[in-house]
């Protein structure tokens, strides 16, 4: 008798941790801006995404004479995130590539470990993996990025361990840590560059909400924390601030970045515009689900 | 189920076509040295002429112009050519059409070139390793 006491105890140890509910909507979007979130699409689904970056909005090359940035296009992604399981998101897009490296194609990865659940698990916790190819033209300089000696020096990786809590229905924060790999840097740079992300969520009314993104580098020239990055090398952290619109059917961000490059291989080792000097531009995410 | 595992099979297919595909590769510096060894440059012989036309032209980086500073002269010039702003615009990052110099008049209408030709920017570069001689 004891023993099915016993395993009648199990059983409801068990289905009341199974009966937890996971926190929902930690973020909107599976990226805040410039950074992937931890979010991850359900099975199923169907993202279609479009992210624009406009010029300088100020500065010399902004102002009037480029309509505040908006006749330029320092970076355009076009493409799709589907979800081959609940746990588990890939992704392709094409991208103009604002940095030395042009005409960029990209896959994505995304795995979902670890959901927050109400009054349980207090974090939720995700794996982001990104591959990216330039399929550009070979330049005859044998010392520029592009001059691609070998096929692998077209690719850059980035791969990133995501942790976010939703502290309250209006605020949720997001840690990362990452490395972001180039098959093939100029003289005096690193292949591997380790960075570090915080992004922020706030809700404002029931469709709005304010939203950051920093991306840091933390070695190489690219760190703000490197003695000889600058001023030589002009490098500057990709910051980002922006509203998000949600209206049921499709995530709408409005936002304001110094970064050029749209995704994480192009922007952590490439961001060279300066908040300080107007060189931050107005850029957009509008982002379609569908059911397959 | 079903359309798991082949979804994951592709991963790890495609997992196993980049792990060969990462190199760690550091490319070579700038090849500059043996191409200016017989060249003699200076700021009064040559490079004055070619700023006067590429930077230092009305409008640009001349008294009134929107580019910072005034490089009609090598006084002028000094300060960037000092804190290594002046080789970071028009080598490191003469390919961005924003930030290298002389800029795209795609951003800026008042450039008067995209680039330098092949031939200035090797005076530049060469007139740079060799410390940025007055005359």
């Amino acid at each position: 008798m004891k023993g099915i006491y016993s395993v009648i105890i199990a059983l409801l140890a068990v289905s009341s941790l199974l009966g937890q509910n996971p926190v929902s909507e930690t973020f909107s979007d599976r990226w805040v801006i410039n950074s992937p979130s931890v979010e991850i699409l359900p099975i199923r689904k169907l993202d279609i995404r479009i992210t624009h970056r406009f010029g300088d909005l100020a500065g010399n090359a902004g102002g009037w004479k480029s309509f505040y940035g908006l006749e330029n296009a320092a970076d355009v992604a076009i493409g799709f995130e589907y979800g081959v399981s609940n746990r588990m998101n890939i992704g392709f897009s094409r991208t103009k590539g604002a940095g030395p490296m042009k005409q960029l194609v990209h896959g994505v990865l995304k795995m979902n470990f670890l959901r927050q659940m109400e009054g349980g698990t207090p974090i939720s916790l995700s794996g982001f993996g990104l591959a990216t190819l330039s399929t550009a033209e070979r330049s005859t300089d044998p010392s520029s990025v592009t001059y691609f000696e070998k096929f692998a020096h077209r690719m850059a990786f980035h791969v990133s361990l995501i942790g976010a809590r939703k502290f309250s229905e209006r605020f949720s924060l997001q840690l990362s840590a990452g490395v972001t790999h180039r098959n093939a840097v100029p003289a005096g740079d690193e292949n591997n560059l380790i960075n570090t992300g915080l992004v922020f969520r706030l809700q404002a009314t029931k469709t709005l909400a304010i939203i950051g993104d920093v991306a840091l580098p933390l070695n190489g020239r690219q760190s703000p924390f490197n003695e000889a990055s600058s001023p030589l090398n002009d490098y500057n952290t990709p910051l980002g601030i922006g509203l998000e619109f949600n209206t049921g059917g499709h995530v709408f961000q409005l936002n304001f970045t110094n970064s050029a490059g749209i995704m994480p291989t192009d922007y952590l080792p490439y961001t060279r515009s300066d908040w300080a000097e107007g060189q931050f531009r107005i850029g957009f995410t509008i982002s379609r689900l569908f059911n397959l | 189920m079903n359309i798991k595992i082949p979804c994951l099979s592709l991963l790890v297919i495609a997992g196993l076509y980049l792990v060969p595909s990462c190199t760690n590769d550091v490319l070579p510096e700038p090849e500059i040295q043996s191409q200016c060894d017989t060249m003699m440059v200076t700021y009064d012989a040559v490079v004055k002429d070619i700023i006067d036309n590429s930077c230092a032209y009305a409008g640009c980086h001349s008294p009134g112009g929107i580019g910072v500073g005034n490089y009609d002269s090598y006084d002028g010039l000094l300060p960037v050519l000092d804190n290594g702003l002046f080789e970071s615009r028009v080598v490191t990052q003469k390919d961005d059409p924003a930030l290298g110099m002389p800029p795209n008049s795609s951003v800026y209408p008042e450039s008067a070139k995209d680039d330098l030709t092949e031939e200035e920017l090797l005076t530049i570069q060469c007139w740079l390793l060799a410390g940025y001689p007055k005359n």
